[in-house]
């Protein structure tokens, strides 16, 4: 019973690390809380739904889910990080935020409040190792969430653009200086955290079979509780902290009832803010001067 | 006055008490995503006093105020030892705990909501609404004001000029948390019934909206924030999504074309400016 808890959280913090590696890369290199991730899962949540709902195979709704988050992450950044630079750091914050209620309440106009089903067009294979199933797209999820963040650091560590990433992480200005090309990488950033978020809410609409205009709130949120437990700016870290998560929110259904989650995921998040800020693998965490 | 009129004056009043409790704070330097936590706290106390004990509303919702009020300066020790982005996410976590909490105490309800039979009319929330205004007015005309806006501009300096940096924080947050909880207990006894899923910290980012979109610079923004945001979805009546899409876009277009707020103290002294200049050619 305990190890298939184990499993069910690990399985559900594949999603929340998704989201957490998409938080964790705007601290780390534009340290900047991004308010709108929530609102790109939803969407991509949402996207999920209507394109099946419609009668389309399933990679076709990956696809338009994950381009869309991709898309709409890019228009983000035309409204966030493009101003920040000429004004006070917490205006890049306030607008990510409007974009959340932007993003939910044109949804909301559109589809309505309701909590719909995700109609998924495969059916559910499942594996038993002992006594613990294990359902084989929720498997598939996890493998693509490690493989992405394990190109996302080959890209950081080998690649031009990601040594730009790092030398903006540094400091924007010596980056200029040296002749990054800030206002093409800085884009980049925020392309990979869309694609991200996209395919974790494919993930979690598809193996969860639900979707709401709500799902940003309730779900992606909780990426930031990942973020912190794991190190901000570290994309390991993420990984690590958004896998904890899921096994805390299993744990604390099972013992304490499914009202009490927030309560333990949220509560963990202020003693760590408290008690060691830079998160377990230790990130590199932004200056406290700056918003 | 026609129920719809009264309804909509005490939204407004409600909403420009909201905005000075997460104005104060915002004043200190501290972007406080917990301002519907200490709603929720006020609102809760208040309407658990008056039902439990049957304590008279206006008592109550003042004893509420203080509630939310000591809660605020309890937790503002921990949390003022954080700074700017760790701030903002050490208010956000709190804000979910605190409506987490709430919602599995049986005893206010939990998740299915609280009736408040007591009521409080009109007059006394506008009354309250105007106290807390001139308050915070009287407040930002002495050395208080100034203090805070030291203290958000640099903190080290402040601290050389013999200012108590980190008591000046506190007393925002605190001063923040006062309003919040006045300000939930009001909502509670008017409209008679309150649910905990209301006070998420989306309900937090949209104060915080509000009081950016009127400007943090000077006292006078956070009152246009309310009165904006209260009336415009009564100028566009049409369903009540639209008007927070209409009023994201608008935070959109404020925060790029003029991400200081629409009231700043350069407009003031402006405007000023040219009413002397107007009297002087008369």
């Amino acid at each position: 019973m305990i190890e298939q808890q184990i499993v069910n959280g690990i399985m559900l913090g594949s999603v929340y690390a998704l989201v957490a590696v998409a938080f964790t890369l705007a601290i780390g290199v534009l340290n900047f809380l991004n308010f709108s991730i929530p609102g790109l899962f939803m969407l991509g949540g949402m996207v999920t739904w209507y394109v099946l709902k419609a009668g389309f195979a399933w990679p076709i709704a990956a696809l338009l889910a994950i381009a869309t988050g991709g898309l709409m992450s890019l228009v983000v950044e035309r409204f966030t990080y493009r101003l920040m630079r000429k004004s006070s750091h917490f205006v890049p914050l306030v607008t990510s935020m409007a974009f959340l209620i932007l993003l939910e309440n044109i949804v909301l106009v559109t589809w309505g409040s309701d909590l719909q089903r995700v109609e998924v067009p495969f059916a559910t294979v499942s594996i038993r190792l002992g006594h613990i199933v294990v359902a084989v797209p929720q498997l598939i999820g996890l493998a693509l969430a490690i493989a992405a963040v394990a190109c996302l650091d080959v890209v950081l560590k080998r690649t031009r653009i990601g040594r730009g990433l790092r030398t903006i992480a540094e400091d924007p200005d010596t980056a200029t200086l040296l002749g990054v090309p800030v206002g093409r990488i800085v884009p980049v950033v925020f392309l990979i955290g869309g694609l991200f978020t996209a395919l974790a809410s494919f993930l979690f609409s598809v193996n969860y079979q639900q979707a709401s205009p709500f799902m940003g709130e309730e779900v992606a949120l909780k990426g930031i509780s990942a973020m912190v437990l794991g190190g901000m700016g570290n994309i390991w870290g993420a990984i690590l902290g958004g896998l904890l998560i899921g096994v805390i929110e299993t744990f604390s259904i099972h013992w304490f009832g499914a009202r009490a989650v927030d309560i333990w995921v949220y509560g963990l998040l202020l003693t760590i803010l408290f008690v060691r800020p830079t998160g377990l693998l230790g990130g590199t965490a932004p200056g406290p001067a700056r918003m | 006055m026609s129920g719809y009129l009264e309804s909509l004056l005490v939204l407004l009043s409600i909403n420009v008490i909201l905005a000075y409790a997460a104005f104060l704070p915002m004043a200190a330097g501290q972007l406080n995503l917990g301002v519907a936590a200490f709603v929720a706290i006020g609102a809760y106390s208040g309407a658990y006093l008056s039902n439990a004990y049957g304590v008279h509303p206006v008592p109550a919702a003042l004893a509420a105020s203080a509630i939310a009020g000591g809660l605020g300066w309890i937790v503002a020790f921990p949390i003022l030892r954080t700074r700017g982005i760790y701030l903002a996410l050490a208010t956000f976590a709190l804000n979910q705990v605190v409506q987490g909490t709430i919602l599995n105490l049986n005893v206010v309800g939990g998740a299915s909501g609280y009736p408040v039979p007591a009521h409080i009319g009109f007059p006394v929330i506008a009354a309250f609404a105007l106290i807390a205004v001139m308050l915070v007015f009287v407040l930002f005309h002495t050395r208080f004001g100034i203090s805070v806006t030291a203290a958000s501009d640099d903190e080290r300096v402040a601290d050389l000029m013999g200012l108590s940096v980190r008591g000046l924080q506190s007393a925002a947050f605190t001063g923040g948390a006062v309003l919040a909880g006045l300000a939930g207990a009001l909502y509670a006894h008017h409209f008679n019934y309150i649910e905990v899923q209301n006070y998420g910290v989306l309900f937090s980012i949209y104060i915080v909206l509000y009081v950016l979109l009127g400007g943090t610079q000077t006292v006078y923004g956070p009152i246009l924030g309310a009165a904006v945001f209260t009336l415009l979805p009564e100028l566009l009546r049409g369903s009540a999504a639209w008007r927070y899409v209409i009023f994201a876009l608008l935070i959109i277009a404020i925060m790029s074309l003029r991400p200081q707020g629409v009231v700043t103290g350069a407009l003031l002294r402006r405007l000023l400016g040219w009413r002397r200049a107007a009297a002087g050619a008369a």
